[in-house]
């Protein structure tokens, strides 16, 4: 009976915890483009770490930013507990807007802490190739006309972050713009033994 | 004699009454002062030029008429509408224009995360935290309503929704 607990104990704890594999980006690169412009593959830039990824548009104005928000407040919380070598990272699904430049504009707006945050764009095809593997959906829906005859896209997409592990495996997906700090703060740190 | 007392009681009565309305008058400036329509703790995401922000604050109603939020404007945006943020499927979201907000008699209405916003469009400015920024609100019967927004990240708690709680 002593041994049959024992056994449990370490299935529960020893494997660290109990988070199933839900998927992963794909067995193939895509050449991406930071928010200083540089090129990158992806998900070769988040090997061998901890990340949560994070997708959104900047021309979003509630849901990402609260996505975005709730990212940055685990990394404010890591950061307090000396946690370190956890990736941050946003994946932009409107690559012709979210050029690397606005990008970086929208992490110094947010004080983002960009020595471990990555916000990613690149070419449409890639993207869309990339947001695919994971089954994240952005389709543009209401747009608005401004003055100047310039339209504006609003997307429908999935309200997401992703928490992956050191293999790039996805352990766990959360309601990104309303996902629990707490929550995501254990599960990083159930993969981090 | 009398034609000219008739004038004096005239003014006399003139000028009473002047008061009077005076005194009314200011009564109903004081009201508007202390009631009215109002937007509690304003507030606005912070975004660089050309992209897009919303505005969030609850709209008090202390009137006792049903009115309805027409319009918005905001001098540091080129377009500015009424949003709703809605969930199409489990995880899926996106927002729309709406043409207006009712809000009933002595009541207030939420412009939250997640929810309504008053949503500014290709800002023709940097909007960063700490900012102040003017906004107004039209409304059909209140007329326009002009607040002070904060620009931050987060709401302060009580615009949280702890209606749950
Ligand atoms: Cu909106």
């Amino acid at each position: 009976m002593k041994n049959l607990v024992f056994v449990f104990l370490l299935a529960f704890f020893g494997c660290g915890n109990n988070l199933p594999i839900e998927g992963d980006f794909g067995t193939g690169q895509f050449d991406l483009l930071t928010q200083n412009g540089k090129m990158i593959e992806f998900p070769k830039l988040i090997e061998g770490k901890i990340s949560l990824v994070g997708y959104i548009f900047t021309n979003c104005p509630d849901i990402c930013p609260l996505t975005t928000n709730n990212m940055k407040m685990v990394q404010n919380r890591l950061k307090e507990e000396n946690i370190e070598g956890v990736e941050f990272v946003s994946i932009s699904f409107d690559s012709e807007v979210d050029r690397p430049g606005v990008l970086k504009k929208y992490a110094e707006l947010r004080d983002l802490d960009e020595s471990s945050w990555t916000l990613l764009t690149g070419e449409k095809e890639d993207i869309k190739k990339l947001i695919k593997e994971v089954s994240v959906v952005a389709v543009v829906g209401d747009s608005t006309v401004t003055p100047d005859n310039e339209k504006i896209y609003y997307y429908v997409h999935t309200d997401r972050i992703s928490l992956v592990d050191k293999k790039g495996n996805i352990r766990k997906s959360y309601i990104g713009s309303n996902a629990n700090i707490e929550e995501m703060v254990k599960d990083v740190k159930s993969l981090i033994n | 004699m009398k034609p000219l007392l008739a004038v004096i009681i005239l003014l006399i009565t003139f000028t009473a009454c002047k008061k009077e309305v005076e005194e009314v008058k200011q009564n109903e400036e004081k009201k508007v002062d202390h009631s009215g329509m109002m937007v509690h703790k304003p507030w606005i995401r912070p975004a660089s030029t050309g992209t897009n922000t919303a505005f969030f604050g609850t709209i008090m109603n202390h009137t006792d008429v049903n009115d309805t939020l027409l319009s918005a404007s905001f001098e540091g945006a080129e377009v500015v509408e009424i949003h709703e943020t809605y969930m199409k499927e489990e995880d899926m979201m996106g927002m729309r224009r709406i043409e207006f907000i009712a809000i009933e008699e002595n009541s207030a209405f939420k412009l939250k995360p997640r929810s309504f916003h008053i949503m500014l469009i290709k800002l023709k400015e940097d909007l960063a935290i700490g900012d102040k920024k003017s906004v107004t609100l039209n409304f059909k019967h209140s007329g326009e309503i002009k607040v002070e927004a904060e620009v931050k990240d987060m709401p302060g708690g009580d615009e949280m929704d702890h209606s749950h709680h």
